[in-house]
């Protein structure tokens, strides 16, 4: 009992779980009917987006990566989606096209980092720029729409108990799983701890990271996909919050920038967190322009928390000697 | 000796210099008259809007540990925002707008720089988080609604000229001196120097590092906030978020100017010339009759080509 | 059919040559020893072996075919497999996961299969009796389990040419019996082994044969029946033994007057406290095996490992950080020049300046005049430091100190990778910051550096350390090389950790 407990205290999940149960109390207070099937619902569907999101990234910084065009892909899948659609495109048609726009990005991502060696901050900095220029191109301004049925039916319960949004995040989790259970898992943790030494054991480690991209370029697209279902029409600037609100989730989270630690559940806790903060704003009758300010600041707060605390676990010396 | 000497130190500035020729020229072609004094006279202040912001990310950058300042934008827009509340439009209250922008920018720096240093957060994951808050303090600010206007003055200086030769051209090449200045001569930015280029040595060499990185985030917030009211002279209103492409457009100045993103090394004239670089190229994709989001596209795509050409890590294999 | 030969191998870093030359054979079931000191060029050979370094010139042939590895995997591929002296383990991955890492275990090609690399682990673990540690992570283990897993690593991937590079320092003696077990069984499977090491006693009782390397070269290759240990040393420094050791002393009573003197100032890794009183004008040297805490020590004399205190020139000082002990006139000097020592990109003017920049006076040095009596070779001093030779820039990077006047200088390893000449030179200039009164403390894994500059300096001794202690003072004509090394190993009967 005692191993367990010790177990989950060290797990870099932890922290943020505490967090929402406090939050989510918290927020019992304010919310009418907060602990019911139709909040967690409703909840679900406007932060489905931001929990893909934030796995997307996960998997990036585990490997000491960071992806700055995930917001981007974002957009640009979403105004894709709707613009098919609104040319007569089948929805499933439309949506397939909306996932592999999200790949082909990534699979640009993985290309110029992996292969092509560019740093990670800059490269996705650039295609960034990339995908907003192309989601602006394609829709200069929101507009468009998608087919009522599938809004409905994205916040309905499926089965009567089922919030529609889970099933996206299953789907992202099945992603995830497709890391974690594999070999390709250890190999991420290993190379974001030390690519040096993951090359020397003989790892593939430019492959593994051309794939780490196109896995996020791929969750981002399942992440707008969700995200149509919830807005219901295109915006070509939507996706523009959602790559720090990401990072943060995910340092929150406990995933370490550094990379190789942490896992997809914390960035899933770390989401659910921000939202919950973000609820909270809301619920709180901010005046609307206060609002982003807020968001803001709790991101910001957030993230300085994460980095305290992870500054007094490690406590690392000034300067250790380089060779014993 | 010298001309080798001089021929290495100019070499630098080669690829800004012949990407300015050219698309001077592909503009001219492309759409006659684009080369004409007056047009010029407009990419050269656009530039040196553009120019500010670039003190900050050459700043930054030049500091070295992956520093970056994806707030600058988000910086740029809130000087301009306010600096209209706070002048309302009078000149008498410039002083007072300067001040307060001045105020903010340190602020602003001194919250980023202690985190970078203190609490170990990485510049990209702090300015990127500070932008967003920055954002949020301007909407709060101003409710929503920008009010105020830009002073006479500041218009004057945006758009007005003395004789053939723009305000703004002149204010460009004063910032190029005393930016080279500060960081060829001062005790700082020497120091500067030898923190971006090797951090640790710069420790063992009794150097203040904290001190030097935290203060170059300061500088940096006072040049965005007091950037984003040149902008606004330039624009004549203020509108939100409209300092929000100088992020990335800044980036890519110092990376044509030649400053690597590693640290340690570049020049302010460098990121002046790529600033003209880069307004050159948005002027020509206007004058073409490029859509924003295409303009914004290749604007990311150059950038991209320019990181293959200078920003690749070295190969695990020795 | 040449199992394995390696012929003319060629490898430099920009100005720093780490193989000028090197040349080996050995057959199947051979148990090579490779003897060498610093920079003697054997772990970059082991590394161009082991595919993460790319040769300049040569070639290697192995099992009668040329053999190239582009790739560390490449190596494996062939069986070709290398243990890292700094180690190849990932610490956020527990022992069974860094095992298997090269070669994880699938269920149905797409899953990890963890029973199988369970059942891996503990093969490999059982023979050397750590199958109790699979789950746990790296970062937890101790030094010598954290070897003995680099180890097992290799063993697990089935070698057919095994390189092992200095793995038995950190080992506890019935490990090394172990590990002498199983690489005796390798070699009767035919497995050629190469055994990097500067430890005598298991280079005779294990290897068949040995090659000495000195300065990038192969000096000579020989059967261990035909050698004795002397007959190493000599070739390993090139010079001829000496007379006996004497017992350590710490407090001198000498007429002059002490500079510095430290009590009870602790050494973090080991845990033990030092006790030490240098006087004016003293050239200190710090001999020992690698990592004994030579470094450690000097890095927390300078106020890097945490704050510390003891008295210099009669007052008490506190250092609390690296920027107090440069006040207070302290210098230090690392062997690791990249890491530690030269701003590369920036000019030599900037790299002298830094000190002078920052915390000291507001003079500007007088470079020409600093550089020239060094005998730098430079063309201006605006030219990147990075075009210097690597003495050259040592050099640059000595002369910011020497230019502020410190009090102390200590140096860690400061000649490493470092040609004679300007070696000579170095050690010219910190004979002459001694006779100005201040007092020098250098750590040296290089013996004969240690002889040449403490031996004919009237105030200097040779400290050997060991398991973070002095154990050995040596003094005026009892500083040798053969000293030193005796001094320094482990003696036999002894316990070791």
């Amino acid at each position: 009992m005692n191993r367990t407990l010790n177990k989950m205290t060290n797990w870099t999940s932890f922290p943020s779980l505490v967090l929402i149960i406090v939050l989510a109390i918290v927020n019992s207070f304010f919310v009418h009917k907060f602990f019911s099937l139709n909040y967690a619902s409703s909840f679900l569907t406007s932060y489905t987006p931001l929990i893909i999101c934030a796995m997307a990234q996960t998997i990036v910084l585990l490997g000491r990566g960071i992806d700055l065009s995930i917001g981007s892909v974002v957009s640009l899948v979403n105004v894709t989606v709707v613009t098919l659609v609104g040319m007569g495109w089948s929805l499933p048609l439309a949506m397939l096209v909306g996932v592999l726009t999200g790949m082909a990005v990534g699979i640009l991502n993985g290309f110029v980092i992996g292969i092509l060696r560019v740093t990670p901050l800059l490269a996705t900095l650039a295609t960034s720029s990339i995908a907003a220029g192309a989601a602006l191109w394609i829709m200069p301004y929101p507009g468009g729409s998608v087919s009522i049925d599938y809004v409905l039916w994205y916040q309905s319960l499926i089965f009567g108990f089922i919030p529609a949004p889970l099933i996206f995040i299953v789907v992202a989790l099945l992603i995830w799983f497709l890391w974690r259970y594999t070999p390709a898992g250890l190999q991420l943790y290993a190379m974001g701890k030390d690519i040096h030494k993951t090359y020397v054991s003989g790892v593939p480690v430019h492959r593994t990271q051309f794939f780490i991209y196109m896995t996020s370029g791929i969750l981002s697209g399942i992440a707008a996909i969700a995200l149509t279902g919830n807005t219901g029409a295109g915006d070509p600037l939507i996706g523009e919050s959602y790559t720090l609100h990401a990072v943060a989730a995910s340092v929150i989270g406990g995933v370490s920038l550094m990379g190789g630690s942490g896992d997809t559940y914390g960035s899933i806790f770390g989401s659910i967190f921000l939202g919950l903060a973000f609820q909270l704003v809301f619920v709180l009758h901010f005046p609307s322009y206060y609002q982003d300010l807020a968001s803001g600041v709790i991101v910001l707060v957030g993230i300085i928390g994460a980095s305290l605390m992870k500054l007094r676990s490690s406590r690392p010396r000034i300067m250790s000697t380089s060779s014993r | 000796m010298f001309f080798s000497n001089l021929r290495k130190r100019i070499g630098i500035y080669i690829p800004s210099l012949s990407a300015i020729v050219l698309l001077l020229i592909l503009g001219q072609i492309l759409s006659p008259g684009f080369a004409s004094p007056s047009n010029i006279g407009n990419i050269m202040a656009m530039a040196t809007v553009l120019a500010m912001a670039a003190i900050a990310q050459t700043l930054i950058v030049i500091s070295g540990n992956e520093g970056i300042d994806l707030s600058i934008g988000a910086v740029m827009s809130m000087g301009a925002l306010l600096g209209a509340v706070f002048s309302q439009g009078m000149n008498e209250n410039i002083w007072y707008a300067v001040l307060m922008l001045t105020v903010l920018g340190i602020i602003i720096g001194l919250i980023n720089g202690v985190a970078i240093q203190y609490i170990k957060i990485p510049p990209l994951v702090m300015t990127l988080s500070m932008a967003s808050v920055v954002n949020g303090f301007s909407l709060a600010y101003t409710k929503g609604l920008p009010t105020g206007s830009a002073p006479e003055w500041l218009v004057q200086l945006g758009i007005g000229h003395v004789g053939p030769i723009r305000w703004l051209l002149i204010l460009g090449i004063v910032l190029v001196l005393i930016m080279e200045l500060i960081l060829r001569k001062t005790r700082y930015g020497r120091t500067l120097y030898l923190v971006g280029s090797n951090r640790r040595a710069a420790i063992l060499s009794g150097i203040n590092v904290n001190l030097n990185v935290i203060l170059t985030y300061v500088i940096a917030g006072v040049a965005g906030s007091l950037g984003g009211l040149i902008m606004l002279g330039y624009v004549g209103v203020a509108q939100l978020e409209m300092g929000a492409d100088y992020t990335m457009l800044s980036v890519a100045a110092v990376v044509i100017g030649g400053t690597l993103l590693s640290g340690g090394s570049g020049t302010y004239l460098g990121s002046a010339l790529g600033s003209i670089v880069l307004i050159l190229l948005t002027s020509v994709l206007i004058a073409v009759g490029m859509p924003a989001g295409i303009r914004v596209l290749i604007q990311g795509l150059i950038l991209l080509l320019i990181l293959l050409a200078y920003s690749r890590e070295p190969k695990l294999r020795q | 059919m040449t199992f394995f030969a390696v012929k003319s191998i060629a490898k430099r870093y920009g100005s720093v040559v780490a193989i000028q030359e090197a040349s080996l054979e050995i057959k199947p079931g051979e148990i090579r020893a490779i003897l060498g000191g610093n920079g003697s060029g054997k772990s970059t050979l082991a590394k161009i072996i082991g595919g993460a370094v790319s040769p300049d010139s040569g070639e290697i042939i192995f099992e009668g075919k040329p053999y190239r590895a582009a790739s560390p995997a490449q190596a494996k591929q062939q069986k070709v497999i290398i243990t890292s002296q700094e180690l190849s383990l990932l610490t956020n991955l527990t022992v069974e996961e860094n095992l298997v890492l090269p070669a994880i275990p699938t269920k149905g090609k797409l899953f990890t299969n963890r029973k199988e690399m369970r059942k891996q682990a503990l093969q490999v673990l059982d023979r050397v009796g750590l199958s109790h540690i699979a789950e746990v992570l790296v970062e937890y283990l101790p030094e010598n389990q954290k070897f003995m897993v680099e180890f097992c690593k290799a063993l697990l991937q089935q070698p057919k040419l095994l390189v092992i590079d200095e793995i038995t320092s950190a080992l506890f003696r019935e490990e090394v019996e172990i590990f002498k077990q199983i690489v005796k069984e390798l070699s009767q499977q035919g497995v050629g082994i190469l055994f990097i090491s500067h430890r005598m006693g298991e280079i005779f009782s294990l290897c068949d044969s040995v090659t000495v390397m000195r300065n990038g070269q192969v000096i000579g290759t020989y059967n261990i029946a035909d050698v004795n240990e002397d007959m190493l040393v000599e070739m390993l420094t090139g010079t001829k033994a000496k007379s006996a050791v004497r017992p350590a002393v710490e407090h001198i009573e000498d007429a002059d007057k002490t500079l510095l003197s430290v009590r009870d100032m602790l050494l973090p890794s080991f845990g033990t406290r030092i006790n030490l009183d240098i006087k004016h004008g003293e050239m200190i040297g710090i001999a020992g095996l690698q990592g004994q805490g030579q470094s450690e020590f000097v890095r927390a004399l300078f106020g890097m490992l945490g704050p510390v205190r003891f008295r210099l020139d009669d007052k008490e000082v506190h250092i609390h950080s690296v920027r107090r002990a440069v006040k207070e006139g302290m210098a230090f000097l690392s062997g690791d020049r990249e890491r530690e020592g030269t701003f590369s990109i920036r000019s030599i003017s900037e790299n002298l300046e830094a000190v002078n920049t920052s915390a000291l006076s507001r003079k500007p040095l007088n470079q020409k005049e600093l550089l020239d009596s060094y005998g730098v070779k430079f063309d201006n001093v605006k030219q990147p430091i990075r075009t210097l030779s690597g003495g050259n820039q040592q050099k640059v990077v000595i002369a910011r100190w020497t230019g502020v006047k410190p009090k102390v200088l200590l140096a860690d390893d400061p000649t490493k990778g470092i040609d004679v000449q300007a070696r000579r030179d170095v050690h010219a200039i910190f004979s002459d910051l001694t006779a100005s009164g201040s007092a020098v403390i250098i750590v040296s894994s290089d013996d004969e550096e240690l002889v040449n500059l403490t031996k004919n300096h009237p105030n200097s001794r040779v400290l050997v350390m060991y398991g973070g202690q002095f154990v050995h003072t040596l003094r005026g004509d009892d500083i040798t090389v053969h000293n030193i090394i005796s001094a320094s190993l482990p003696r036999e009967g002894v316990e070791s950790k």
